[in-house]
């Protein structure tokens, strides 16, 4: 049990270190008790289906022909917004630069940010899926939180 | 965060959350949940405290704090958005908010 929780502990400083969670993050976890007991994996799954809804709708955006930078300007609105309210800091900072695209009407540079916060996206999305499995990990060895 | 309440003597918080976000809303609801506030979803009923979020379609924040405003809703009107032009924040002050504070709340 002490070597999961090591490895815990050392996992989820890491991502704080790497700048892929921010304090945010802490926060939700600080939200959760006995009346919510899954209140974090609640809120990281419904970032993770409105993304995925996000992302489809900024790919379709941007290959009209004529792009409604304001739709568009929209989208990476909720993102920003979603992405700060867990913690999900390179997902927030990329998108932006994105609206700064938007509001230049800059479809190269649009379609840079997108990509690249797909990247983000994928990263912070595999990276709390292996936090989630370390945690279950962590409670089924008899563990409790919190785990500094 | 923590929440030393003692509910015999204070009076359970009745708060409203207005926003088009779910994500926020699930959040928000949890913070005020810990202050033991009465959490309502329906209108004509007399709120302690609105969260008011800025951009939301159809009708946005700023425009429904002055609506409530001009129908002499006297609830503490909180205002939340995350964007940081100034010019944005004092429109919304002035539209009759109480307070403003900028996304996430939980910081």
């Amino acid at each position: 049990m002490e070597q999961i929780q090591r490895k815990l502990a050392e996992y989820t400083a890491s991502l704080y270190n790497e700048k892929i969670l921010d304090e945010q993050f802490i926060q939700l976890q600080q939200l959760q008790d006995e009346s919510n007991p899954d209140f974090v994996v609640e809120v990281v799954s419904l970032f993770f289906e409105d993304s995925e809804r996000l992302l489809n709708e900024l790919a379709k955006a941007l290959n009209q022909t004529n792009v409604d930078f304001k739709k568009l300007d929209a989208h990476v609105h909720q993102l920003k917004g979603s992405s700060s309210s867990i913690g999900a800091q390179r997902v927030q900072r990329v998108c932006i630069s994105f609206r700064n695209y938007c509001d230049d009407r800059n479809v190269e540079g649009c379609l840079k940010c997108l990509q690249q916060i797909k990247i983000e996206y994928t990263l912070v999305k595999n990276k709390l899926e292996t936090l989630f499995k370390l945690e279950k990990q962590f409670v089924d060895a008899g563990g409790s939180f919190p785990v500094v | 965060m923590s929440a030393s309440v003692n509910s015999n003597i204070v009076k359970k918080l009745k708060a409203l959350i207005v926003d088009d976000d779910t994500i926020t809303r699930m959040i928000l609801k949890a913070l005020l949940m810990k202050f033991e506030a009465i959490l309502a979803h329906h209108s004509g009923a007399c709120f302690d405290l609105i969260l008011m979020d800025l951009y939301m379609p159809v009708i946005n924040g700023r425009q429904t704090t002055k609506k409530l405003r001009d129908m002499h809703v006297c609830s503490l009107i909180v205002g939340m958005t995350s964007q940081e032009k100034e010019e944005e924040k004092e429109s919304f002050m002035d539209a009759g908010l109480d307070y403003y504070y900028q996304k996430p709340l939980t910081r």
